[in-house]
């Protein structure tokens, strides 16, 4: 299998009045093609922090310190780079191309994700827009040459069609003209425009219609604020699927969710997933999510990642004393009493000497508090960060 | 939306109503005998004040009063100014475009500055550009309106002698104005001129215009810079900007098109209130650069106890406020998609 993403050492700092936050340190996990990565960990472990830093999306006073994202791009079409990418060596402008073309994103909260003042198909029109803008003007551009053939048009409606394919065919040619940022100053001489919204709604309408959404037509005519929470995620995703991407981010997309729509939400993902072939990072707090939608997990705990294998094996046979503790946490039937993890997430300005975990460890040791463990291979398919690991 | 606009409109009926009923109760404040001099035309009848209060029955009970004031009102007659030495309703009109001049030229421009400062401040926050635009807003807010005019004309019009006057209009434009050539659509000057195909009237009276406009500006744009600013921020702190990121739009889509759009909501309230607040006369600006609009009357009627024309001014603001707050919900409806769909 060719591996999509490759996160090697990766640190991020966040400079904040009280100190430097070393929210990320060393993070190493990779994702296969196709494949679906689990993340879990506490709230504050540094998930979402994770995922912002894959996408490059680190706003000060945050920063991504050193550390390697590499990227394949396997998909030629658009960009044309050599297929592996450092996503840290590259340009901003090099960076608005990949997010939302080749990697993109699924919020955590789909209310605040969405923007209040747009109608939800002009947010994921958005996404073609600047994305597919040559594919979109294409498409308009045949539209016109066929309502040209097709209908005896009187005159003055035979002039503006022939202006719009004119203007059409110019933003092909050169978008960036000064020409039509001059004529952009007055609305109602960009007829193109009009054209280019009403087939991005058709085709975010379409979008919505794949995903199974009652009503398409009607709902990209809304506003954010009219739709239930399970359909403004729903939204959140088309916008993120838009372009197909390569790589799909979930950033705990069903937490704020109810157990139903929960349920319907990760059924969408894994059919899209099924259907497109992207492969997903899949973030959570939950380890029974994990368990529905992933192969690989990855556990994480204050910045660091301990344990990364599949599924099954985390739930069988866990080897990292915080995975374990982890596991007998999760309310089963049956169980009478849960265990709880002594102590609290550590103070991450001033993270614990040596292994992040051993204030809190039951079986920590002389070695734990002074030597940092490195990720390891202990069998096929099974990744752990801790010097005593299974005992 | 149209919904919404109709039940907006029914709304204004009983706020006007109640501001009328206030202004009724401040003009019965004056006790009969003084509100009986207005219709004294004849020293000799102050001998006999009791007689003008029956025939104009001043002493009738409230409400008696109040109706037959308010039909008055109606009738468009709010009495005589001995200020204007013009009816109150015709001085109003007289006086009113002076005033809309001033405001219709500053009120953009104060917009206009305060929210490109405020999005400045806040995309560059603690940045040297955003301490530079918060001091300079700040200091103008503290400058005194008629200390900053003052200066500014010791400098425009002493220092530079005469290169940016006070007043309307310079001596020959304001004769060329009165004469017969000149057809005045608005009264406006600078649009008068411009639909008279005068163009040298209309750089004069643009070139009277430019300090008081100035002036207007720097002190009242610190307010809609820094709502401009904390709303901004605000915005960019949202998740829909993060969304727009991730979506690989550009900064300044993400600016202009997501954060921006949104920050303006609560901008649109100040700035229509600083609107209200210009048409409304500004008093001080009026009377140091010798404007004579809706202020300056105001001002020396209040100075020389011209009642009607001070209750009058009480109506308008009335009047005016109501019809601004009806705007800006209207212009909150146009931005916020939340309010228009409630």
């Amino acid at each position: 299998m060719t591996k999509i993403l490759n996160v090697d050492a990766l640190k991020t700092n966040f400079y904040t009045y009280e100190g430097v936050v070393k929210a990320l340190d060393e993070v190493n996990f990779d994702i296969e093609k196709g494949d679906t990565l689990g993340l879990v960990g506490e709230t504050g472990c540094g998930k979402s922090v994770t995922s912002f830093s894959v996408m490059r999306l680190i706003l000060p006073p945050g920063k991504i310190e050193s550390g390697r994202i590499l990227f394949n791009l396997d998909k030629q079409d658009e960009i044309l780079q050599p297929p592996c990418i450092d996503l840290l060596q590259q340009t901003d402008s090099f960076m608005q191309k990949i997010r939302g073309n080749e990697i993109s994103m699924i919020f955590q909260e789909p209310a605040s994700a969405l923007n209040p003042v747009y109608t939800v198909g002009e947010q994921i029109a958005e996404s073609f827009l600047l994305h597919r803008k040559a594919q979109l003007y294409q498409e308009a551009l045949k539209r016109i040459n066929e309502e040209l053939k097709e209908k005896k048009i009187f005159f003055p409606g035979k002039v503006a069609l022939i202006w719009e394919s004119k203007l059409c065919s110019k933003v092909l040619k050169n978008p960036k003209s000064f020409w039509l940022k001059f004529l952009s100053i007055f609305p109602c001489i960009r007829t193109d425009k009009h054209r280019i919204k009403k087939i991005g709604m058709e085709k975010s309408a379409n979008l919505l219609r794949s995903m199974s959404v009652p009503d398409p037509d009607r709902t990209v005519q809304r506003y954010p604020h009219e739709l239930s929470g399970g359909m403004q995620q729903r939204v959140v995703i088309a916008i993120a699927i838009a372009c197909n991407p390569t790589l799909l981010i979930a950033d705990e997309p069903t937490s704020n969710l109810d157990v139903t729509i929960q349920a319907q939400i990760l059924e969408l993902i894994r059919a899209l997933k099924e259907k497109t072939g992207t492969s997903i990072l899949f973030i959570s707090h939950d380890l029974g999510v994990i368990a529905k939608m992933c192969r690989w997990v990855a556990v994480m705990y204050a910045g660091t990642i301990c344990e990364l294998t599949r599924v099954k094996e985390l739930f069988e046979k866990p080897l990292h004393p915080y995975t374990m503790a982890l596991l007998k946490s999760i309310p089963t039937a049956g169980v009478e009493r849960l265990e709880s993890i002594k102590g609290n997430v550590p103070d991450l300005i001033n993270p614990p000497s040596g292994c992040r975990f051993h204030p809190r460890c039951p079986g920590a040791r002389e070695k734990c508090t002074q030597i940092k463990p490195k990720i390891e291979k202990v069998s096929e398919n099974h990744f752990v960060a801790c010097h005593f690991y299974g005992t | 939306m149209v919904h919404y606009i109709f039940r907006r409109l029914l709304l204004i009926i009983p706020v006007l109503l109640g501001v009328s009923v206030i202004v009724f109760v401040l003009l019965l404040l004056f006790s009969p005998e003084q509100r009986a001099t207005v219709f004294v035309t004849d020293i000799r009848q102050l001998h006999n004040i009791q007689a003008v209060i029956k025939q104009h029955g001043l002493d009738a009970p409230f409400y008696v009063q109040y109706f037959r004031w308010i039909s008055q009102v109606f009738q468009g007659n709010l009495g005589w100014s001995k200020t204007a030495q013009r009816p109150v309703l015709e001085a109003f009109f007289y006086f009113l475009p002076t005033t809309a001049e001033l405001a219709l030229f500053s009120a953009p421009l104060i917009i206009f500055v305060g929210m490109h400062l405020g999005t400045i401040s806040a995309v560059h926050k603690d940045k040297p550009i955003d301490h530079v635009s918060r001091v300079f807003s700040i200091v103008g807010w503290s400058l005194p309106t008629f200390w900053l005019g003052l200066v500014l004309l010791m400098i425009f019009y002493g220092y530079f002698s005469g290169l940016l006057p006070p007043e309307e209009l310079g001596i020959k434009a304001s004769l060329f104005v009165k004469s017969q050539e000149f057809i005045r659509f608005t009264r406006i000057n600078t649009i008068d001129a411009l639909l008279n195909g005068k163009l040298w009237i209309f750089v004069d009276a643009l070139r009277h215009l430019l300090l008081p406009v100035v002036t207007l500006t720097v002190v009242n744009c610190a307010m809609v810079m820094r709502i401009m600013r904390s709303s901004m921020l605000e915005a960019l702190g949202k998740g829909y900007v993060m969304t727009a990121r991730a979506k690989g739009a550009d900064e300044k889509t993400v600016r202009t098109k997501h954060a921006r759009r949104n920050a303006m909501i609560p901008v649109v309230t100040v700035s229509g209130y600083i609107f209200a607040l210009l048409m409304s006369g500004m008093v001080i600006t009026e009377t140091i650069f010798n404007r004579k609009g809706l202020g300056w009357w105001w001002a020396n009627a209040a100075t020389q106890l011209d009642i009607p024309a001070v209750l009058g001014a009480v109506l308008f603001n009335g009047v005016l406020f109501v019809l601004t707050n009806l705007i800006v919900d209207l212009l909150y409806a146009y931005f916020d998609p939340r309010i228009r769909l409630g």
